[in-house]
């Protein structure tokens, strides 16, 4: 499921790779060598034990308002954390799926000992406000966090690169003060991300 | 025209809007469509589309809405085949996206173009806002049209 939707997204790599020689105005230079791609994407896949990186993400603010940096160590330290990230702010499966049921399952995570959610995509900051906003989700306490620099996904090692928009691959985590306790990946079964099963664990 | 961000403030507080109140009058003046153009996926680009108000048109073969039809250009394709492509890493948090800008195209051929700041800046600080809006756009339609 994951595999067919990333693969709608990366759509034009093929054909921008064919070498379109934008002029002076791209900032990338020639698309990314299969090479390039596997060293930006050489950080092991996050695991139980792991410490979560030490990366600073932004929160688009109401109105408009200049988007917010946001240390992540910060924003967890002494503190039980849920973590799920999505590939995209307003695709179906994240939106109909995957945020829903961490709105749902808010009072529960929280009976758990689970001080905060957050909610995590490479979108931009004004996107991520906006969804977080639309869905309900802010609402519910929930903190939309861009990494539209992918810093986070890639120091977990979830990354799906692309010539155009690197994103996250779908998944979840429990951090404990900054250190990964639960980690729920989505390459069996995009549901074992979903909240019910993190709540089972707990 | 095209800009930096479905959801970004001047995008969406002005210049959307700006085209979508000057639709008829644009159509009146012998543009047969207005489409507006950002790097953004078509889910992001609905969703914008939809809390800017515009009205959906849901008819099979219709571009999603009833005024400004917006395309996405999510792989960026249209945007570098134009030399418009730019990227607001530090000052935004975009990646690669479209500088911002207006055209006429006739028949497939860029009649007039409207590019901000005359030209791109990578990583802008600024984004400027002058020359790409519906009113620049509304008197130059008007001053061909006689």
């Amino acid at each position: 499921m994951l595999l067919r939707r990333c693969s709608a997204l990366v759509f034009g790599f093929a054909a921008v790779a064919s070498g379109f020689s934008p002029v002076a105005s791209s900032p990338f230079g020639a698309p990314r060598t299969s090479a390039s791609k596997t060293a930006l994407s050489m950080s092991a896949e996050v695991e139980v034990g792991s410490k979560l990186p030490d990366v600073v993400m932004k929160e688009g603010q109401a109105d408009y308002g200049k988007p917010a940096d946001v240390k992540l160590l910060d924003l967890v330290k002494g503190k039980k954390v849920a973590i799920f990230a999505v590939p995209g702010a307003f695709t179906p499966g994240c939106s109909k799926s995957h945020l829903p049921s961490f709105i749902t399952a808010q009072d529960d995570l929280k009976s758990k000992g689970v001080d905060l959610t957050v909610c995590v995509a490479t979108n931009d900051a004004y996107v991520m406000e906006a969804w977080g906003r639309t869905s309900g989700g802010a609402d519910a306490g929930i903190v939309f966090l861009s990494d539209a620099d992918a810093s986070l996904t890639r120091g977990l090692g979830l990354a799906i690169e692309s010539d155009v928009m690197v994103r996250s691959k779908r998944y979840s985590l429990i951090a404990d003060d900054g250190v990964v306790t639960h980690y729920f990946s989505s390459a069996k079964e995009s549901s074992d991300t979903w909240a019910p099963n993190v709540l089972s664990s707990l | 025209f095209s800009l930096p961000g479905a959801f970004a403030p001047t995008c969406s507080s002005t210049h959307l809007p700006g085209y979508e109140a000057a639709y008829e009058e644009m159509k009146s003046l012998g543009v047969d469509e207005v489409y507006c153009l950002s790097v953004n996926d078509a889910f992001v680009m609905r969703q914008w589309g939809l809390k800017q108000g515009l009205t959906e048109d849901k008819t099979v073969g219709a571009n999603g809405f009833e005024k400004v039809k917006l395309i996405p250009d999510g792989a960026c394709q249209f945007t570098r085949g134009m030399g418009m492509s730019c990227n607001w890493d530090t000052e935004r948090g975009f990646g690669e996206r479209s500088w911002r800008y207006s055209a006429v195209i006739n028949d497939m051929k860029v009649e007039k173009i409207f590019i901000e700041g005359g030209g791109i800046t990578q990583n802008s600080g600024p984004d400027p806002f002058e020359v790409s809006d519906a009113d620049t756009m509304l008197e130059y339609l008007k001053s061909k049209d006689d």
